[in-house]
């Protein structure tokens, strides 16, 4: 599509997308906290789209299990990625610096709301941010992060770590970052 | 931060399916590190699916090692995985029941031990799952021969056939014998290879496992002596060496898989002389069926110069030798020098400069090194229905009885 070229009167300009474009939709996070945006970022969601298309949309989309500090965060997301002319080069690197500076609860937080909400794009990206972290981390260090209780006794943790001992190898000091 | 106290407050659950999709993009070590994580954890990534999604996925080639063996009573068994490094792959767990085992093939992912303790024993284990079948010794237990593994994978179960061949003299006739155990029937077959004619040596090597056919490296490398368990017919099959090929005694070559075909690489010396490397050939079996080999690539003598940390390792006149291929991958063959397994590029006609150092006093032998790989879709190993009695003992001695363990 012909999206560069934005003349009002040009013939390849989808009137549909154009009024997706101006129409603003209304999220409520589970905080109560109420976020504008346009329909055309908004639909780059799965579920939204969905929730728009069978018309329970009614102004204000309830979006329970998203807290506002998260939607603020899923929203800047879905905006820069139905920006206008915004080239391939510049989504992937605005992906990078987006997901780059978030903690674990943060990242834990927003993946759930990607996969919550069904946008992939994102989904894909928190979930090899966090994957990435995780890495060379240890065993203890995911526990924390993963709010786990270890269910092993020292012994069987023992023997486990004896069978596969390279797999301890390279382990990163448990810092934060 | 309030989102996360949250989050610790109501019990933090985080759903299977996006765990799942985060941990099959984390890199192997790190997934059997995170098995130690919770029983859930260890559930979830034992899982068949699990594996076979992380496999398909996987970036890299799929997990491989070899084994060697050491220990003055073979008892130990060393193993150097794909990310170079070391690890004592602890003999497994019915070892202290069982002194002296040995590990007398490989295939896949399955290793068949066998057990001269009061009376000789075999076992199959699966190298990742750790579970393990006894099964009985056949009546001529006295005599030892080479042996060989096959195994293959069905509907998520494993089957598998041992081969022994057992060089015997009928009446000054020279001759050889077959036993044959299936997982199928359970039992052991016995009976006389009908067109070995000619004297068979058979060398301390590892069986090749290729296209479903055993190979058995024998009269010091100069020739391949297959056996199809699965054709049950009573005949072997010889395959020459490339007949160009410049051969000391197999010493200076080594016979193998990687990836799709069978392989021969030679070195025209077993030492580094007047600094420089011996050049080298790697022929492909190019026609199985007539035995057709080619050269695939080859590489001059090369003058070392000391530019890289092998550089400096190869110093002396000590033998240098290949002794693996690397399972998947036809450009990577390892050598063994002074205790160091190095990585070879047949591309690049040197050696990577990363390289792992073992004790070598320790290894029994380096020409039975054995290769292991996790199989691209993890399979069962069956439970036999021919010694149920034997397999109560094996819940004594392994109380756990979480078998879902990798």
């Amino acid at each position: 599509m012909a999206r560069k070229n934005r003349n009002p009167v040009g013939k390849n300009v989808d009137p549909e997308a154009q009024k997706k474009k101006t129409r603003t939709l209304t999220l409520k996070s589970s905080d109560g906290q109420e976020f504008s945006i346009s329909e055309s970022a908004a639909v780059l969601s799965i579920a939204i789209e969905n929730m728009v298309e069978d018309d329970c949309a009614g102004g204000v989309i309830p979006l329970p299990l998203v807290d506002g500090g998260t939607l603020a965060r899923v929203i800047t997301y879905l905006n820069k990625h139905a920006e206008d002319g915004a080239s391939d080069e510049e989504k992937r690197k605005f992906d990078e610096e987006f997901v780059s500076g978030m903690e674990m609860g943060v990242l834990f937080d927003v993946v759930l709301a990607a996969n919550y909400l069904d946008i992939r794009g994102l989904l894909r990206e928190v979930r090899r941010r966090i994957a990435d972290r995780m890495k060379n981390k240890s065993v203890e260090w995911v526990r924390k992060t993963f709010h786990i209780e270890s269910d092993f006794t020292p012994e069987e943790e023992e023997q486990m770590k004896k069978e596969f001992a390279w797999a301890w190898e390279g382990v990163d000091s448990d810092v934060d970052d | 931060m309030e989102t996360e106290e949250d989050v610790s407050d109501q019990g933090f659950h985080f759903p299977e399916d996006i765990l799942l999709e985060i941990l099959v993009r984390l890199p192997a070590d790190s997934i059997f590190r995170f098995r130690c994580v919770s029983r859930n954890w260890r559930c979830l990534i034992s899982d068949p699916s699990f594996l076979s999604c992380y496999v398909a996925r996987s970036q890299e080639s799929p997990p491989f090692a070899f084994i060697f063996q050491c220990g003055k009573y073979r008892g130990m068994h060393l193993f150097l995985s794909a990310f170079n490094t070391l690890q004592n792959f602890s003999s497994p767990f019915f070892s202290d029941h069982f002194p002296g085992l040995k590990v007398e093939a490989t295939s896949n992912d399955l290793i068949l031990y066998r057990s001269d303790f009061q009376e000789p024993v075999y076992f199959v284990a699966n190298s990742f799952s750790r579970k393990c079948v006894k099964f009985p010794m056949h009546s001529s237990r006295r005599s030892i021969g080479p042996t060989g593994l096959i195994s293959r994978a069905r509907n998520g179960m494993t089957s598998y056939n041992v081969v022994r061949v057992v060089k015997s003299c009928d009446s000054s006739r020279f001759c050889l014998n077959l036993e044959t155990f299936s997982s199928e029937n359970g039992g052991w077959r016995s009976f006389k290879a009908k067109n070995c004619t000619f004297n068979v040596e058979l060398d301390a090597r590892p069986c090749v496992v290729y296209k479903g056919v055993l190979h058995w490296i024998c009269n010091k490398m100069t020739a391949l002596l297959a056996y199809d368990p699965c054709r049950s017919s009573d005949e072997f099959r010889f395959i020459s060496i490339p007949n160009e090929a410049y051969n000391m005694n197999g010493m200076n070559a080594i016979l193998g898989v990687s990836g799709e075909n069978l392989y021969y690489f030679e070195m025209f010396g077993i030492s580094i002389q007047e600094r420089k490397l011996p050049g080298w050939k790697l022929w492909v079996l190019q026609d199985y069926k007539r035995g057709e080999w080619s050269l695939d690539q080859e590489g001059k003598e090369r003058k070392i110069e000391s530019i890289c940390a092998v550089s400096n390792v190869l110093s002396t006149y000590s033998p240098l030798f290949p002794v693996a291929f690397h399972p998947w991958n036809k450009d990577i063959v390892y050598f063994w020098y002074e205790g160091y397994v190095l990585t070879f590029s047949v591309k690049k006609g040197w050696f990577e400069d990363k390289f792992s150092s073992v004790r070598s006093e320790s290894i029994v032998s380096t020409w039975e090194i054995f290769p292991l790989s996790m199989p691209l879709r993890p399979t069962q190993l069956p439970q036999p229905q021919w010694d149920s009695s034997k397999l109560a003992m094996f819940a004594d001695v392994k109380p756990d009885t979480d078998q879902r363990n990798i």
